[in-house]
């Protein structure tokens, strides 16, 4: 697996306006939270924040106006990655699946429709890449049409699975996957 | 991967270290999670620097303590040490702290945010909260919640402002209770004291000074709803579970006191009618709801996480209905959980009553739930005739009442007899539990009716519990069935807010769910008599557990127009995923049990018989002693296909990810070894491998076929190809799924017919032979004795082989069930075919906009393929199908678009024909008097296609083939091209606009 000195956002188009960079410390946190919290159904706790940022710092993305003073981010992207194989002893380096996980993605309203989502999604995308996913997954509750033309029409991720009911609001959700090339 | 440093809080900066509180949080969720067990005070734990502030907060009722910004999780777990938390490691200020399990701690956490308090547990009516109402501190986490409602919350229809010294105690509170003293009732030896202020008051018909009953047991049966109804489907389960099992316990437990501290002095004279009436449907509810648990937990259906019984924290072992008079009835209180804790005397009498102890049966607590529900009937009866009810509201809400309570009976036996099923009783009492639940079914309808129900609505369009108007009525509701009363004994753990329906939604809900316990049980278990039989009903069944063909309409029927169940919530009724988790859990428990299927038969045997049916195998292949082979093989053959009789009993989505899990890999394993059988077969009776069928692999392959195909179908139920590129894949790998499945048993059909036909040749040939015998001995004797008159007309060779396929022809009742599957499946050829032809033709007229470059940056269009089928790719046979396979065979450029919409029009034509015909043999179910191997009535077991079923893939035949009509005579005109599913689930209507 790739060290995220090795990883690069390469051929991703800019977005005038928009910087993105990685989450350094917690700081940023707040900012991640409110973000998210504004525009996902599920609450998460510090924790969940926690676990996410901390262990991938470098699959945590901001999106940040570039003219802002404060630097506040108005997007995020936020993913880990799986191992399956890693608590195995005798599973060699090759065997092993990185899989890929999209936790949380929000954009700010105001600044939706300009492509930044897509942005955040794709770097994200690719630096799990980079680092040897196989493919990444992720779960969105299927009234959330925004988000699924985000990862069906322009990503390229299919529907795996329908989970009845996953959500605490009661909304089925559909696991994704991206297969990567 | 590098490391990165972040600034690391600590108290000095303003920070404080919450692990203290972790660490309670999580011993007390501990102590919570066994509510069973007598409550015990949080561990004091050493206080630790820059920690009083938080306790102080806590104390002061706020949840400040949350609010704690830059503090960071312990990481003193070795298996933590690498987890991205190093920022905290070097931390040298931080105390020495007891290891603790970092997942019990981000539980412990994540109820730190507001929204995960999703059960709300009510404002504490604290000074400081009344004075300075702050939006932040209007919930309480949970893991500073009150050790009981008596410390002082309140019901969330009182504003903070409300006196809740209005509510005066009926019962005085405990002596050495330390609780706050605006507690109406706390009963000292309750486990979880309950507020019933109204309980000495409660009566028949509501009064200044009395309250009516009927709302409390229409809330008990909006709470059962919610715990097992369909819409609900058990997702209320653990929120829902301790309102069942504690709704009323003070209820319960006073009742417990009365009958047993005064059973010298006639305590059942101290009971009020309405208390009897509430104490027996409280005790029903709770019995209700530990059965369904119990089947659910039992039935290993992956859905029973949320019935655990560790969630559930009873210990479900104790043989409490053993319990005899030497055993203290002082014990009781604290050691039983079930039922009969309440009701010692009535245990005492029934046993009294018995001439020995050991005559009483196993089952003695459902007796005494009976005794219970009987009494309370009685004193109801006793009431209604005393009175000389005149009033008709009164009339009515006494059988409303009735209803109830009977309902209540009637629905918990049909559970329990399915649950004791054993092989000697099976049928008895399934019939028993059939019987049952249409009475249940009969008492609901009433009770639908009912005008005494219509009055009371309960429930607001957001699925919570409604105010209605009368504050004491409000807080006696609230009090009585408080949801939060149990949120602490929760645990941590993230839980859905309880959605509760209206009145008549409930009614119905149940009615549907009492009703599936019949046809999806019952029905299965007293009529399924083979292999063949039983997997279509269970087929049908999950079919018609989804709602059947058609989707369901948007807008839900309810009771009132501008009531949605859950009004705008999001929440509106969607189409089922199956039938309920009660009717699954049972049919699970009782799909093989006692060592034969359905406790009846044996299931190799049933194997045997169904290869017999469905691929003609020859009975010596079946009794071969080869290794492996014979009954060795029908035993092989067992668990995967009781995998596939189990699958069939889930819910859609759940059973396709069990099929891709465990079903496909055990018939890859299994395609081998029938290989081998066939071998086998051929070697011992010396046949040749190029003329003799592969009777084993057929069988195997039929079922695996017939899996896939059910697979990919289901994906398309549930929306997993949504756009006109993932259908056309789908619809193209199902024909040739149908084509493959039809040829086999095409050709097993044809085979089958010759060889009975020559079977029944070769033994009418020896008939004649033995009657050309006889006539020669007796021509010989009579030549001796003399010439008898008249000569017998020989049949000649053609006839015998005319009277062999005659007879070969004859079907039996399962053959006819057999050939109307096989129909069936060429209806679903059609339109599969049909369906991607005018994909075709549609994208040859460029009406289908190509799928975006965009989706191909990461994957190809191969890999998806791939992927989307990589479950079959384990499979032997059939062999997967490729990307290039799908190019080539769905390739039409050299094709006229004319040509294509001719072929595409053809095969909704010819699809039509056969579901014409089709309906010809399904017959309506008034029909009278049909012959079963020509005809069958809609309501039949035991056929596959229903009427309904094919009337919905008529309507696809016939919009498809308009809107090819209008692509072949003014394409230019057509504008946009839609997908739809209104017609039919699984098969979709391509929409020209």
């Amino acid at each position: 697996m790739d060290t995220i000195d090795e990883v690069s956002d390469v051929n991703i188009p800019a977005i005038e306006g928009i910087d993105f960079v990685d989450y350094v410390n917690e700081e940023q946190l707040e900012d991640v939270m409110q973000l998210v919290q504004k525009d996902l159904s599920e609450p998460y706790s510090v924790y969940t924040y926690r676990y996410f940022l901390h262990r991938w710092p470098h699959l945590a993305i901001l999106a940040v106006p570039s003219d802002s003073d404060n630097k506040r981010p108005i997007g995020c992207v936020v993913c880990k990655i799986d191992v399956k194989g890693d608590g195995d002893n005798e599973t060699t380096d090759a065997a092993k699946v990185y899989t890929g996980y999209i936790g949380m993605l929000a954009v700010e309203t105001k600044y939706r429709r300009s492509g930044i989502g897509t942005a955040l999604a794709l770097r994200a995308i690719q630096r799990m890449q980079q680092m040897g996913c196989q493919s990444i997954q992720l779960e969105t509750e299927v009234t959330n049409k925004g988000a699924m033309r985000l990862y069906e029409d322009r990503l390229g991720f299919i529907r795996e699975e329908l989970l009845v009911k996953y959500y605490l609001n009661w909304n089925n959700a559909y696991r994704l996957r991206l297969w990567l090339n | 991967m590098s490391s990165m440093s972040s600034n690391t809080p600590d108290s000095e900066d303003g920070y404080v270290d919450i692990t203290h509180l972790i660490q309670r949080c999580v011993t007390e969720s501990l102590s919570c999670s066994h509510p069973f067990t007598p409550l015990v005070p949080p561990c004091s734990l050493p206080v630790i620097a820059g920690s009083e502030k938080i306790i102080n907060a806590e104390k002061d009722g706020g949840d400040t303590a949350l609010m704690i910004q830059g503090s960071s999780p312990p990481t003193t777990s070795a298996d933590h040490a690498d987890d991205g938390l190093h920022n905290i490691e070097g931390d040298k200020s931080a105390p020495s702290l007891t290891p603790i399990d970092m997942r019990e701690a981000m539980t412990a956490l994540e109820i730190g945010d507001e929204r995960m308090d999703c059960c709300e547990i009510p404002i504490i009516a604290s000074e400081k909260m009344a004075s300075s109402p702050s939006p932040s501190q209007r919930t309480i986490p949970p893991r500073i919640a009150p050790l009981h409602l008596s410390d002082g919350t309140m019901s969330p229809f009182q504003s903070s402002s409300s006196d809740m010294s209005d509510l005066k105690p009926t019962r005085p509170s405990s002596k050495d209770s330390t609780s706050s003293t605006n507690v109406p009732l706390h009963l000292q030896s309750s486990p979880c004291p309950s507020l019933l202020p109204y309980w000495e008051t409660l009566s028949i018909v509501s009064s200044s000074s009395s309250h009516q009953i009927l709302p409390l047991l229409l809330l008990q049966l909006t709470f059962l709803e919610a715990y097992i109804g369909t819409n609900n489907g058990g997702s209320n389960a653990a929120e829902t579970l301790y309102c069942m099992l504690w709704c009323h316990d003070g209820v319960l437990a006073d009742m417990r006191d009365k009958l047993s501290t005064n059973a010298q002095t006639s305590p059942l004279d101290e009971v009020t009618v309405a208390q009897w009436i509430l104490f027996a449907s409280s005790i029903g509810i709770v019995r209700i709801a530990e059965a369904v648990r119990w089947a659910v937990v039992n039935a290993d259906i992956y859905e029973e996480e949320d019935f655990g019984v560790a969630m559930h924290g009873a210990d479900d072992t104790g043989n409490d209905n053993g319990d005899n008079d030497e055993q203290s009835l002082s014990q009781l209180p604290s050691s039983l959980p079930s039922t009969m804790r309440f009701c010692p005397l009535l245990k005492r009498e029934r046993a009294k009553g018995s001439e020995t102890m050991s005559s009483i049966p196993t089952y003695q607590a459902d007796e005494y739930i009976d005794e219970v529900w009987d009494t309370a009937l009685k004193h109801l009866f006793e009431y209604a005739s005393s009175r000389e009810v005149t009033d008709g509201n009164e009339h009515d809400i006494i059988r409303a009442l009735e209803i109830i309570l009977r309902l209540q009976k009637s629905f918990y036996h049909s559970i329990c007899k399915l649950s004791e099923l054993n092989d000697q009783n099976v049928t008895d009492f399934t019939e028993e539990a059939k019987k049952k639940s249409r009475e249940t079914v009969t008492l609901l309808n009433e009770l639908n009716t009912s005008s005494a129900t219509a009055s009371h609505k309960l429930v607001e369009t957001d699925g919570t519990l409604r105010s209605v108007g009368d504050e004491r009525l409000d807080s006696l509701l609230h009090a009585s069935f408080d949801p939060f009363v149990n949120r602490r004994l929760l645990g941590n753990a993230p839980v859905r807010k309880a959605r509760f329906c209206n009145t008549f939604k409930v009614i119905d809900s149940l009615t549907r769910v009492v009703s599936e316990i019949e046809w999806a049980v019952c029905d299965v278990i007293l009529e399924g008599n083979t292999l063949g039989r039983i997997m279509r009903m269970l087929e049908n069944n999950s079919s018609r557990g989804i709602g059947g063909a058609f989707p369901t309409t948007a807008k839900p029927k309810t009771d009132d127009d501008s009531e949605a169940p859950f009004g705008n919530s999001g929440l509106a009724i969607e189409n089922p995923v199956g039938i309920n988790v009660l009717s699954r859990s049972l049919m699970l428990l009782n799909l093989y049990f006692d060592d034969k299927l359905l406790g009846q038969y044996d299931f190799p045997d049933m194997i045997g018989q169904h290869m017999q049916q469905l691929c003609a195998v020859p009975e010596a292949l079946l009794q071969s002693a080869f290794p492996g082979c014979g009954h060795s093989w029908l035993v092989r053959l067992a668990k995967p296909m009781y995998d596939t009789l189990k699958a069939l009993c889930f819910d859609q989505h759940r059973e396709r990810t069990f099929t891709e899990t465990f079903i496909f890999p055990a018939f890859a394993s299994l395609q081998l070894a029938a290989t081998g059988v066939d071998e086998s077969f051929r070697l011992e009776h010396g046949l040749d491998s190029q003329t003799t069928a592969s009777y084993a692999s057929n069988y195997v392959i039929v079922q695996t076929i017939r899996l896939m195909e059910r697979h990919i179908g289901i994906g398309i139920r549930i929306g997993l190809y949504p756009k006109w590129y993932d259908l056309s894949t789908a619809y193209w790998y199902r024909d040739f799924l149908l084509s493959a499945l039809l040829n086999i048993r095409g050709s097993i059909e044809q085979e089958r017919f010759e060889r009975k036909a020559m079977e029944l040749r070769i033994k009418l040939e020896e008939e004649e032979e033995e009657k050309k015998r006889l006539n020669a001995v007796g021509k010989k004797q009579i030549s001796k004795k003399g010439k008898k008159k008249g000569k017998k007309k020989e049949a000649n060779a053609e006839t015998v082989r005319e009277a062999a396929i005659e007879a070969a022809a004859r079907v039996s009742a399962e053959d006819f069930e057999d050939r109307l599957e096989y129909t069936y499946l060429t209806v679903r050829r059609h339109l599969c075919r049909g369906i991607v032809r005018y994909i075709a033709a549609l994208r040859q007229a460029g009406l289908l906009s190509e799928p975006p470059p965009s989706i191909t940056m990461f994957t190809s269009h191969q890999t998806r393929f791939e992927k989307r089928f990589d479950s079959f790719a384990i499979l032997p046979q059939p062999q997967p199908l490729s990307f290039e396979d799908y190019e080539r065979g769905s390739d039409f450029s050299a094709v006229r678009r004319e040509d294509l919409v001719q072929s595409a029009g053809d095969c909704f034509r010819s699809c039509k024909g056969v579901i014409e015909r089709l309906l010809q043999v399904v017959v309506a179910e008034a029909v009278e008097d049909i012959d079963i191997t020509k005809k069958r009535r809609n309501d039949d077991l035991y056929i596959s296609v229903r009427r309904d079923e094919a009337i919905a893939l008529t309507k696809v035949c016939v919009a498809n083939s308009l809107f090819l009509h209008k692509l072949s005579m003014t394409p230019s005109k057509v504008n946009e091209v839609s997908l739809e599913f209104t017609a039919h689930k699984e098969y979709c209507t391509l929409n020209l606009k």
